[in-house]
């Protein structure tokens, strides 16, 4: 296989959070020791429900937040040790999609505006030439030249999400990390920016880092998939493996809970009990056991580590 | 045996800077006794404000028109003080966001104990104590103690517990419920909708599911309503729904869905978007976007044609098959 594109060793990020009005500082384990290796031209998706640090792993990778611990190699370089020159340089080869377009876009400013910013802060071409790359860029999008002069208010959720996605390309990045790109439109709206995603990879060799919580649509986007719970990554596979064969029972159950838009399929639920627990105060050992069918006594005692149990198919769990 | 809800002719509209909008138009169905029937669309088809209009829930600046038969009387005539006694009593609803439609300053067992006292005329002991057997019944641990405690120390997915068994107190014949697994992940869905299930086969309650998820429809509902743009475009029931989709609208809805159980390299968008509230076209309202539009499509509103025994479609396609 090729050299990495992006990797991601033991990050940490810990919020620290005071508990009442005196209360002793505690430390929320967003994330909890991320491994992720990205290949160039791939689509790693990170899946897992609202608080297993999927979203912070991937503005750590930006350093739009400050990781507290570990390494991330973006190209063999770690992007931690750069400075502000170094890391705004860095960044025109890693852009964000963010999941809002209502709230991610500069509603005083121009679409063309907008779209122009970048290219100015990086300092690219003449005014002429990023007229013109401004103007390209709106049509591969699939909007016109016409819409350059409008606000993002005149704009419908999916149309603003063209724009968002365009405003990420124009600098023509190699790695593209999209939170949640689509969760906010209608699934009408949703299938026209997943095909104009897919198409943007193979016209311009993007490598996506793709995170969502739909796992439809993770099946759909990805190569491949690393499932988060609870601040780690608990297993990595092709997409094919891990949802035909997923072999930790936290994907497991996952899997099992989305409802399938087949009214005579027999529906076969691993029901899990109770809820996520906190990241504030997560359980020892492996940290799914309070939830977990197979819990044994080393679970309760030993975390796992996120080791190959097939070729390209990393577990962690101590079944594996 | 008469339907427990029946909806007929219903228009619902708003009238803004001087011009009429109609966001629901000429909605009509039912709802048996242990029934779960399905709304489906996207957003702005109407599914919201039909199941707020059923409520009364929708202030003055709206107007509803037609006939919203529960138990055999007709909603749309009762005084506001009737409605009250209905509302929360015999018909309740479950809303997307629990966090919003919780009272956020009172503990949650006392607003549990609200609806039983007005309703029901439950002593207060008596209120606390079946508020207590409800959370218990709705699956949540530590009754006792969570009653004392307010909305903002749960879950997302305790306080939707929280509301179905707020919604169920008083027993109703029918329950609305709004998307109300949207804002919940997977896991906690899966959850809630054992819960409903269960619900509906103790009581017999007959359920107006509101949702845009399909595999939601597929796995709760008995029939399904398909909307678009504030008008019924499909009527079935839930097996045909899937096998059989008629509307191009259903059809394309299908489509366009990524699957979770297999490979697909494209998926079939629906080109453009839902028109405005005051740009609806002349003819069917989905023929901008339909692949099969033909001349007659964008000059004149196609019926709902029946085409089988349980399947209805706002469609030219079907006008020979069927009549309206």
């Amino acid at each position: 296989m090729s050299q990495p594109l992006l990797e991601v060793r033991g990050l940490k990020k810990y919020f620290p959070v005071k508990t009442g009005f005196w209360g002793r500082e505690k430390v929320v384990r967003a994330v909890d020791g991320v491994h992720l290796t990205v290949y160039p031209g791939e689509t790693l998706s990170i899946v897992g429900e609202s608080g297993c640090g999927k979203s912070t792993t991937g503005r750590c990778i930006l350093r739009l937040i400050e990781p507290t611990e570990g390494e991330i190699l973006f190209q063999g370089r770690d992007i931690r040790a750069l400075n502000a020159a170094g890391l705004r340089a860095a960044r025109r080869d890693m852009q964000l999609v963010f999941q809002d377009p209502f709230a991610s876009l500069n509603p005083r400013k121009t679409v063309g505006q907008i779209l122009q910013d970048p290219l100015i802060v990086h300092g690219i071409g003449t005014p002429a030439e990023r007229r013109k790359r401004v103007e390209e860029m709106i049509e591969i999008v699939g909007l016109t030249r016409q819409h350059l002069d409008r606000f993002p208010h005149e704009f419908s959720g999916g149309q603003r999400q063209r724009i968002g996605i365009a405003r990420a390309l124009i600098l023509r990045p190699k790695l593209v990390v999209a939170d949640e790109p689509v969760s906010a439109l209608d699934v009408s709206i949703q299938a026209q920016i997943l095909n104009l995603l897919k198409d943007l990879q193979r016209e311009f060799q993007l490598t996506y880092l793709f995170i969502s919580h739909d796992l439809s649509v993770v099946r759909h986007i990805s190569d491949r998939v690393a499932v988060m719970y609870l601040g780690k990554v608990v297993e990595v596979a092709d997409k094919k493996a891990l949802y035909e064969r997923p072999a930790h029972p936290y994907t497991q159950a996952l899997l099992s809970a989305v409802p399938v838009p087949d009214p005579t399929r027999e529906v076969n639920r691993i029901i899990l009990e109770g809820d996520l627990p906190s990241p504030a105060n997560p359980p020892s050992g492996c940290q799914f056991h309070p939830r977990c069918r197979h819990c044994m006594e080393v679970c309760r005692t030993t975390v796992p580590p996120l080791k190959e149990a097939k070729p390209g198919h990393l577990v962690a769990c101590h079944l594996a | 045996m008469a339907p427990m809800l029946e909806v007929e002719h219903l228009s619902t509209t708003f009238a803004e800077a001087g011009r009429t909008l109609t966001v629901v138009e000429d909605v009509s169905f039912s709802v048996e006794a242990g029934e779960t029937l399905g709304v489906v669309g996207e957003s702005g088809c109407g599914k919201s404000v039909t199941s707020l209009s059923i409520m009364r829930l929708l202030g003055s600046s709206a107007k509803l028109d037609g006939s919203i038969r529960f138990a055999g009387t007709d909603v749309l005539r009762l005084s506001e003080k009737e409605m009250q006694s209905i509302r929360g009593n015999r018909i309740a609803m479950i809303f997307q966001e629990p966090m919003t439609a919780l009272n956020p300053l009172h503990p949650i067992g006392r607003q549990i104990a609200e609806p039983l006292r007005r309703h029901l005329g439950l002593s207060r002991r008596e209120a606390a104590e079946r508020a207590v057997h409800l959370l218990k019944e709705v699956g949540i641990p530590r009754a006792e103690e969570i009653a004392a405690e307010y909305p903002h120390q749960l879950s997302g997915g305790m306080r939707q517990r929280v509301m179905i068994a707020m919604a169920m107190a008083c027993q109703p014949q029918l329950l609305i419920a709004d998307e109300p697994t949207t804002a919940l992940d997977v896991t906690i869905q899966a959850q809630i909708l054992e819960l409903m299930k269960k619900v509906r086969q103790e009581h017999g309650t007959a359920i107006l599911l509101i949702t845009h998820d399909l595999g939601v429809v597929a796995e709760m509902c008995h029939r399904v309503i398909v909307m678009y743009a504030g008008q019924i475009v499909e009527e079935a029931d839930v097996q045909s729904l899937f096998a059989d989709p008629r509307h191009p609208y259903t059809v394309g809805l299908l489509r366009s869905m990524p699957s979770i159980s297999g490979e697909q390299e494209r998926l079939q968008a629906i080109p453009g978007a839902v028109p405005l509230l005051h740009e609806m076209p002349a003819g069917c309202r989905f023929a901008p976007r339909c692949s099969k539009a033909m001349a007659i499509c964008r000059e004149q509103m196609p019926e709902l044609f029946v085409v089988s025994a349980t399947q209805k479609c706002r469609c030219w396609l079907y006008r020979e098959e069927g009549e309206a």
